[in-house]
């Protein structure tokens, strides 16, 4: 058991039960995922815009293919995998794995997760995904390439694309998801059962809110995918015909729409699996740098709970050409349209919590009030996806690119920046450089703007996702030089994150030795010296204030006070 | 490194954490066999002629012997926990031992049924009947593999003390034995009976 603390350098970094040393492992994988995923959007960008051109040597072209000129099939497996690490392996392990394996013990007040072990062995079932992952690309055919979401008969070997780049995916996946259910049951567990005393639910900040529901989503829903892909290896490899229907089958009885069922039921909850840590970070961040009390803080969380319930029986709005009734297509518009009233309320409060504050423009402020920006946008166009008449017309249309990038993309992305530029000094005790920060914000918002609002317009005017060469088409001749602005940008986009790189490696090694509360903020995390040692509080916290008591008029010489703090009589 | 401050935060996961934890991965086992009988019942409506599997009353009886088997294995095992919590070690590793036997006979009879089944022509790949037949047994059978496994770590472990019994790691396999029985339940039901 834990009684035995002689640490070797292999308990200590490599199979740690510590919380914080489990985040930060996320964490890195996170960011190599991140760039990897990140490279490989620079290279679509690069066939999009100049598709009889060879890569140039500074995007590696001569490396990866031949002469520098991708083929057709490359470039599928490209956006295949661009998608599939950016949700699974980059924003997952960024957001959930390190976050929330950081944040919910320190934040709750418990000395570890739950499990240890069982978050020790989720991080290196991840590891082994990865690995998985990883391996299809050094196999006959490559990696996989039916998109991101794998529809049959592109998945299946049956009428598919070859090769079996696709059963690693789907194992891949696989294994993903049993890492994420692990870590699901553990933040679940530890929230209901691990809080300090005087840690009521509605005492707890509002980013352990969403790092919580977020694994209640998990524990659901990740199972549901996994049904999809345990059928779909079954297809690949033992040779039943589940998905398969039509000329190609040789078995009656098969249906690929149900793939596309099973996997938007886990997918769209997904979405909201990603982007609920995110807001949840934003409305705790927001209280902190406008040092007022988050404006609603309890509505929020509630509007949140209904969100959690209602993206669960939306998924049809993402199938609405796929021949489903009217009257079905018309209650899934409804639902999904109902989401929108909880999501408007939050967003209100967002506002509310800033208007008349006392705002500091910190670079993690700078980011989190970006998000109220790119998910204000991707939650409005998000309307017209929903809707069907007009979703019938952007459906696989670049518009449907631009919306879930700003969504899932850019508003995970920043809040999840965000976190990293507010927790870097509790997590590695050192302060990061404020205006490369602020350099990295500004670049990185203007430029992703950029790119993701011309998708929306390109998309507007009919071109299509996953196009190979859209200068083919004459129909798109008029918006063809966006495509080589918008890959302009993305490349400053891409190469603008190396200031973060360099930041954050920088801060790690020379940055200034940061106080235990730089940021002079209420939760339990910043009470406690950094580094935070194993076991995390000397004594166990009690909690006596809301998470987001700013400028309390009760304290009287400061405009903070500390969760485990008693209120000073007035 | 502190010790004091060590010791005090130690991780005590208690019994009701640690039950609460189990009922969680339930849950998921729950929503994932939810998604494969979904998926059964769409196929199975779109499909039409749907037959039972296998032909003759064989197939039929082994399916009620092996609900019989599991049913026992569950009476069984409600009797271990009990012992367990009179600390009677050897009872506890007599009862949860049967258990674990009724496990692996419940298990070779499944290979069974499928080695007739196969013998008689349905295979995985001959229809989309044998597909979801093969896909839900396995899947099944799968879980009952690692609920075995469990099991011999809940005796090994709550039984390695001189003279007292641990009753948290059976209670906790127990729900998992439990919550298999009731699963086959359901896939008895719908697949041999309905």
């Amino acid at each position: 058991m834990s009684e035995n603390h002689e640490q070797t350098f292999w308990t200590k970094y490599i199979f740690s039960t510590d919380h914080k040393v489990i985040a930060k492992q996320f964490l890195w994988l996170g960011f190599f995922f991140l760039a990897f995923g990140g490279f490989q959007a620079l290279l679509i960008r690069w066939q999009l815009a100049y598709p009889e051109q060879p890569i140039p040597w500074w995007l590696l072209g001569s490396l990866f293919y031949e002469g520098g000129f991708m083929s057709p099939d490359n470039y599928n497996a490209l956006f295949t995998m661009h998608g599939t690490i950016m949700i699974f392996w980059a924003i997952t392990p960024m957001i959930i794995g390190a976050f929330g394996n950081f944040l919910i013990p320190l934040q709750i007040g418990a000395p570890d997760m739950a499990f240890p072990k069982l978050n020790m062995i989720s991080f290196w079932t991840m590891f082994l995904a990865s690995v998985v992952l990883l391996a299809s690309y050094f196999i006959p055919d490559g990696p996989a390439s039916g998109g991101w979401t794998s529809y049959p008969p592109l998945s299946t070997p049956v009428g598919g694309i070859s090769g079996e780049g696709q059963t690693l995916w789907a194992l891949a996946l696989t294994l993903g998801g049993v890492s994420t259910l692990m870590g699901a049951i553990n933040y679940i567990i530890t929230v209901v059962r691990m809080r300090a005393p005087g840690m009521t639910y509605f005492k707890m900040p509002l980013s352990v809110w969403g790092l919580w529901l977020t694994s209640i989503l998990n524990a659901i829903f990740v199972p549901i995918i996994a049904a999809g892909l345990i059928l779909l290896l079954l297809d690949r490899t033992i040779g039943t015909q589940f998905f398969v229907a039509g000329g190609l089958a040789t078995v009656e009885g098969g249906d690929p729409l149900l793939f596309q069922h099973v996997f938007w039921i886990f997918g769209h909850p997904e979405v909201y699996i990603l982007i609920l840590p995110s807001w949840g970070i934003v409305s705790e961040l927001l209280a902190v740098f406008s040092r007022k009390p988050a404006f609603g803080a309890k509505v929020t969380a509630i509007c949140m709970c209904t969100i959690v319930v209602l993206s669960s029986i939306v998924w049809g709005h993402h199938m609405y050409t796929t021949g489903m009734s009217p009257l079905l297509g018309k209650t899934f518009m409804f639902l999904t349209l109902l989401i929108s009233i909880p999501s408007a309320i939050f967003f209100l409060n967002w506002l509310g919590t800033m208007w008349r504050g006392n705002l500091h423009f910190d670079t993690p402020m700078l980011f989190a009030m970006s998000v109220l920006w790119v998910f204000g946008l991707g939650g409005l166009t998000g309307l017209y996806n929903a809707t069907v008449t007009a979703d019938i017309y952007f459906h696989s249309t670049m518009f449907v690119v631009g919306h879930f990038h700003y969504t899932m993309a850019a508003s995970v992305l920043f809040g999840g920046m965000a976190a990293i530029y507010f927790w870097f000094p509790k997590m590695f005790g050192k302060k990061m450089n404020p205006l490369l920060g602020k350099i990295h914000f500004w670049v990185s918002f203007i430029s992703l703007n950029y790119v993701f609002f011309n998708m929306m317009v390109q998309g507007y005017a009919g071109q299509h996702r996953r196009l190979f060469n859209p200068s083919e088409y004459e129909f798109l001749a008029p918006i063809n030089d966006l495509n080589i602005s918008i890959t302009t940008f993305a490349m400053i986009l891409g190469f603008s994150q190396l200031i973060f790189l360099f930041n954050f490696i920088n801060s790690m090694i020379n940055g200034k030795k940061a106080e235990a509360n730089p940021w002079k903020a209420n939760t339990l995390e910043w009470t406690i010296e950094t580094p935070i040692p194993h076991g995390n509080f000397a004594t166990t916290p009690t909690v006596y204030n809301g998470p987001h008591e700013y400028s309390n008029p009760a304290v009287k010489d400061r405009d903070w006070i500390s969760q485990s703090e008693p209120m000073p009589n007035s | 490194m502190n010790t004091q401050i060590l010791k005090q935060n130690k991780i005590k996961t208690d019994e009701f954490t640690a039950m609460l934890g189990m009922l969680v991965v339930l849950g998921s086992i729950t929503m994932l066999f939810v998604a494969l009988f979904v998926s059964y019942s769409i196929l199975r409506i779109q499909f039409g002629m749907w037959s039972k599997p296998g032909t003759g009353s064989l197939p039929f009886t082994m399916g009620v012997i092996n609900t019989i088997i599991l049913l026992v294995s569950s009476w069984t095992y409600y009797k271990g926990q009990q012992f367990a919590k009179s600390n009677s070690s050897y009872q506890v590793k007599r009862w949860l031992g049967l258990t674990l036997g009724l496990g692996i006979v419940f298990l070779l009879t499944q290979l069974n049924l499928w080695r007739i089944l196969i013998e008689s022509g349905m295979t995985i790949q001959s229809d989309i009947i044998g597909s979801v037949f093969y896909m839900l047994t396995g899947m099944h059978g799968l879980h009952i593999v690692v609920a075995i496994t469990a099991l011999g770590w809940a005796i090994i472990r709550s039984t390695r003390g001189v003279d007292i019994v641990e009753v948290r790691p059976i209670k906790l396999v127990g729900l998992l034995w439990h919550f298999l029985d009731f699963l086959w339940i359901c896939l008895f039901i719908s697949i041999f009976i309905i």
